[in-house]
This record gives structure tokens, sequence and C-alpha cells, in this order.
């Protein structure tokens, strides 16, 4: 079992398939999606918008059974990860708890994970994502970027060992979105967790990943794997580069491709 | 680990500032001011009510078994202050008695009803069917089952207080943040432990908009076992004024209802500018 888990993938889906209930006949959302996502890689999902990125997500997640095949996490079932607290999830909505403080939201995890629940943990979390000045907030004195933030630190705060993220900076202003975008590309070359990504930015989606996966409009298939060999550590004036621009133009491609079908 | 652009570490600079600027933990307005705030203007409302009543009986001539004068109430509530001091008393731990009961068995129904749409079905009839009984018919079967004393006037406070509290508490248990109740299931939070981090403060607001109601009904709901069964309470007091045309009584009774109304309803304000300072209803 031990041996099964150190050389799973952080992530696989195997030909899931999910159709909605919906009057009339049922609405397809997802159509045989293979994915993975190694140990300790970045892996963004860019498609159009109602392609089924979210719902691929919570199925990785655990929050939704697929209709038909099966995600795992480290090999095992999402719901077995889930309880071994080795998922962090962030979303559009921060879903931050509004009665509590910045810093009590951060230890929220610790409190089921039953992690180690010392304020220098906190402090060191919230040191990361640069709202150290805040833990004595609430969230609704927080602005977009900040609660993002937050949910960031979050996420992190049980050591997950695959991060899951559904555009997390997609509410956000463009200034906002560039300082979050470096502060986890920074976090996760420290850390090497592995990550997927959704997105609906190709520029970010390039700059911060190893592979990017394009879905196609609905229901969602795999349109192309498209692999990122830039170096890393990355930085953002690498945005400038022609590799960059070859990149972000090969997954506009792919996007095109299924956009037109 | 590479050096941040110098435009990015400014740009961050920049929004610290800023952020920092804003009050500290969440500002609370002064204890005075808000019970001033909140007591003023009701105070000048009923003055001038009181001021328009007094002037209408006299001007029209209005009978005192008809309406008495503000005068004459004054004079029924200090002549024997006791009467309605005992009276309003007994009726404040009736209704308060009964909401505890109504309230707080609603609430524990509705955890239940929240976490199962099957059984939220099932009982919703029956908790309609108690909603929709006439408070007038069963009270005096109450007092037939149970005798006269504290028992059927808690049962018809209950009874008035316990819907209100039941549809509001289900309907806040299930209003919680999609996106908090995702991150908890993500964590593999157990229900417990999402019933006391998320849906039970979640729920907190609909609790006190149902409060807000229940009190005063609470209160109508013993003063009406009370006037039914005739054994103290303000209810008695009103039945007896009835029965000797001692309007001026009758209507000072009513006046203790309503105070005891007004404080309670004061006292719940309060607390709830205490216990909800995180929510948007309070913004400063
Ligand atoms: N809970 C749901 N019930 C019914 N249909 C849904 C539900 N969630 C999503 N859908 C539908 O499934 C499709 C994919 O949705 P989603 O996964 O949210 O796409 P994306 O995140 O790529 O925008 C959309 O057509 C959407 O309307
Ligand atoms: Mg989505």
């Amino acid at each position: 079992m031990v041996s099964i888990t150190a050389t799973a993938p952080a992530l696989a889906l195997r030909q899931v398939s999910h159709w909605y209930p919906a009057r009339g006949e049922a609405l397809r959302a997802l159509d045989a999606v293979e994915l993975t996502v190694a140990d300790g890689e970045f892996v963004s999902l860019v498609g159009p918008s109602g392609c089924g990125k979210s719902t691929l997500l919570r199925a990785a997640a655990g929050l939704l059974a697929p209709t038909e095949g099966a995600s795992t996490v480290f090999g095992r079932p999402p719901a077995a990860a889930a309880a071994a607290h080795e998922l962090g999830l962030v979303t559009q909505d921060a879903g931050l708890l509004p009665w509590r403080t910045v810093a009590a939201n951060v230890a929220l995890p610790l409190e089921i994970a039953g992690g180690d629940r010392r304020r220098a943990v906190v402090e060191e979390l919230l040191d990361r994502v640069s709202l150290s000045e805040f833990a004595a907030y609430y969230p609704r004195q927080l602005s977009g970027g900040m609660r993002q933030r937050v949910a960031l630190a979050r996420a992190l705060a049980h050591r997950p060992r695959l991060l899951l993220m559904d555009e997390p900076f997609g509410a956000l202003d463009e200034i906002s979105r560039e300082d979050l975008r470096l502060e986890l590309l920074r976090i996760q070359e420290r850390e090497r967790m592995s990550v997927l990504f959704v997105t609906h930015s190709v520029r970010e989606a390039v700059l911060l990943s190893d592979r990017v996966v394009v879905l196609s409009s609905a229901p969602g298939r795999v349109l192309a794997d498209i692999a990122v060999d830039l170096p890393r550590p990355r930085e953002e004036r690498l945005e400038a580069t022609t590799e960059f621009l070859d990149c972000v133009a090969s997954v506009r491609a792919a996007l095109d491709v299924g956009r037109r079908r | 680990m590479t050096v941040r652009p110098a435009a990015d570490a400014a740009r961050r600079e920049a929004n610290r500032t800023a952020a920092s600027a804003a009050p500290s933990p969440l500002p609370r307005r002064g204890l005075l001011r808000t019970v001033l705030a909140s007591t003023l203007p009701p105070a000048l409302a009923v003055a001038l009510a009181l001021l328009a009543w007094s002037a209408w009986v006299r001007l029209r001539d209005v009978p005192g078994y008809l309406v008495p004068t503000p005068e004459a109430v004054a004079r029924a509530l200090i002549d024997d202050p006791w009467r309605f001091v005992d009276a309003g008393r007994a009726s404040l731990v009736e209704a308060l008695g009964g909401l505890v009961l109504g309230a707080g068995g609603a609430l524990l129904l509705a955890v239940v009803m929240a976490h199962s749409r099957p059984l939220e079905r099932a009982l919703y009839p029956l908790a309609l069917v108690v909603k929709v009984t006439p408070v007038v018919a069963v009270a005096p079967l109450f007092i037939i089952w149970f005798g006269f004393g504290i028992w059927p006037k808690l049962l018809v406070a209950a009874l008035i207080t316990f819907f209100p509290m039941l549809v509001n508490a289900v309907t806040g248990l299930r209003d919680v943040d999609p996106a908090a109740l995702d991150f908890l299931r993500s964590l593999h939070a157990s229900r417990w432990q999402v019933f006391w981090r998320l849906r039970g403060p979640a729920s907190l607001p609909y609790l006190f908009a149902a409060l807000r109601i229940s009190v005063p009904l609470a209160l109508i709901g013993a003063v009406v076992a009370e006037w039914m069964s005739g054994d103290g309470g303000l209810g008695q007091v009103i039945l007896i004024a009835n029965g000797d045309f001692d309007t001026a009584s009758l209507f000072a009774a009513v006046l203790v209802l309503a105070a005891l109304a007004v404080l309670l309803s004061g006292a719940l304000a309060l607390l709830e500018r205490t216990v909800l300072f995180w929510h948007e209803s309070f913004e400063g």
C-alpha cells in the first residue's frame, strides 16, 4: 500500500464522463476525460467557459461522483485522500468564515485535521501570503485579493500534497491577480506540491505550469496536453521571451480548434 | 530564490499602506450611543401619540368606560402598582419559558430537518398543522388537559413561537456559503464539525430574525392563555377589568404588556449586535 502511494501520480482521472440531470435529456459536462498530474507537477486546465472545468475539479476533489470513470489521488479514491488531509482546495469564491478572524480562518484546517495548531504555524502561513499584519481582521474588512490570499494560506495550512484550484484569481483585478500569481509560483516552486489549476488566462497557465491541458467546449474532452519547457524558477519577465510566447500561441491554437468544432 | 521585480514590490507596498489605514479589529459603536439612538425616536413618537390621544378624548368628550384618558390609565397604574408588577412578571416568565420551549424545540427539529430532505418533507406538514392551529381553539383544551397553573400558558406561548423559529432555522442551517462547505468537505470534516463551524454560526442571523418575531408572539400567547384560564398574569388583569368596565386598568395592562415587548426586543437587539458583529447588516 505504502509503495503504491509513493509511486502513484498525485491525480489520475480515467475515462471520466459526467452527466448532470436536466429537463429532457441529461446534460453532458465531461466526455471520457483522461488526465494525470504527476507528483510535484503543476498542471493547468484551460477551456471555454461552461466546458466542464469545475466539474472535473470537483470530481478530482471527491466533491462530485462522476457518472462514469474514476479519479484517484495518490492511488486512492479522493474521499480517502480527503480523509488523509492530502487535498487543498481554493475556489473562485474564497469561502472564508465571516465570523472568524483571518488567523482563525487559516487555522480551520488545523482544527479539522488535528495538525500543529501553534500560533507560530498560522503566523508563518500568513507571512507566506504577505498578510501578517491582518491576522486580527475579519474577512469583510479585506479586499478581494486579500481574501484570496487568506484562502490560499488556509488551503496550505494542513500541508496538502495536492492543491486543487478553480479559477482562484478569476474575480480579481489585474494587479492583485499578478501579485497572487507570483506568490503561488514562489510557494509551489519551494514546496513542490502537486497542483491542478483551472484558469481562463492562457498566459497565467503557461507562466505557472509544467503542462497545460486544453479542454474542448461542452462536453469537455481533452483536446491537447502541452508541455511547458520553460526553466524554473520562473519570473515575470519570462513573459516577454519567444519561448513563452510560442507556448502561449500553441495553447491558443488548441483552444481555437476546440471552438471551431 | 529570485528577486521580485521592483515595480511589483512597490505596488504591494502601496496596497499594504492603503489597507493599513483601515481600523484594525471591527469597529463597534459605543453602547450608550446605540441605546440612545434606538430609544429616543420611539420615546418621542410615544409621547406624541399620548398627547394626541389625551386631546382627542377630551375634545370629543368620549366616556371613560369606552376610552380612558392617558391620565386615568396612569392613575390606575399608580394606585395599585404591585398588581401590574406581579401580573407583568408572571406573564414575562411564562412568555420566556414558552419561548425557550417553542424556539428550543423548533431549533432541535430544524437541525434534524436541515440534515435530511426526506425527514424535512415528512415533518413539514406536521409543523404546518401546528402553525395553522388557532391558539384560541387549543388554549381551553390545554387548560382542561393540564389544569390551571403555568403549563397551559407555557404551551400556548411555545406553540406560536414554534413555527417562525423552525422555518428560519431550517433555512439558516441550509444557507451556507457553498465555497466554505466545499472547503470543509475537501478536508473530510464530519457533519458535527460542519455543524459547529459552519451551519450553526451561519444560521445565527436567521435565528435572530425569528426571535424578533417570536418574542412579542410569546407574550401574546401567554396573555391569551391567562385570559382564558383567569388565574394570574396580565391576561387575568384584562379579563377582570373587562368584566368591571374598568377600561383604565385594561389599558394599563396592555401598556405594561407593550412595555415588556419593547424591553425584550431591545435586549434582543443588543444581544444581536454583540453576537452578529461580523454580519454585513451591521456595516458601520
Ligand atoms: N450542478 C449542476 N447542475 C446542472 N448542470 C450543471 C451543474 N454544474 C454545472 N453544470 C453545467 O455543466 C456544464 C459544465 O459546467 P462547469 O463544470 O461549471 O464548467 P466550467 O467550470 O468549465 O465553466 C455547464 O454547461 C453547466 O451549465
Ligand atoms: Mg467553473
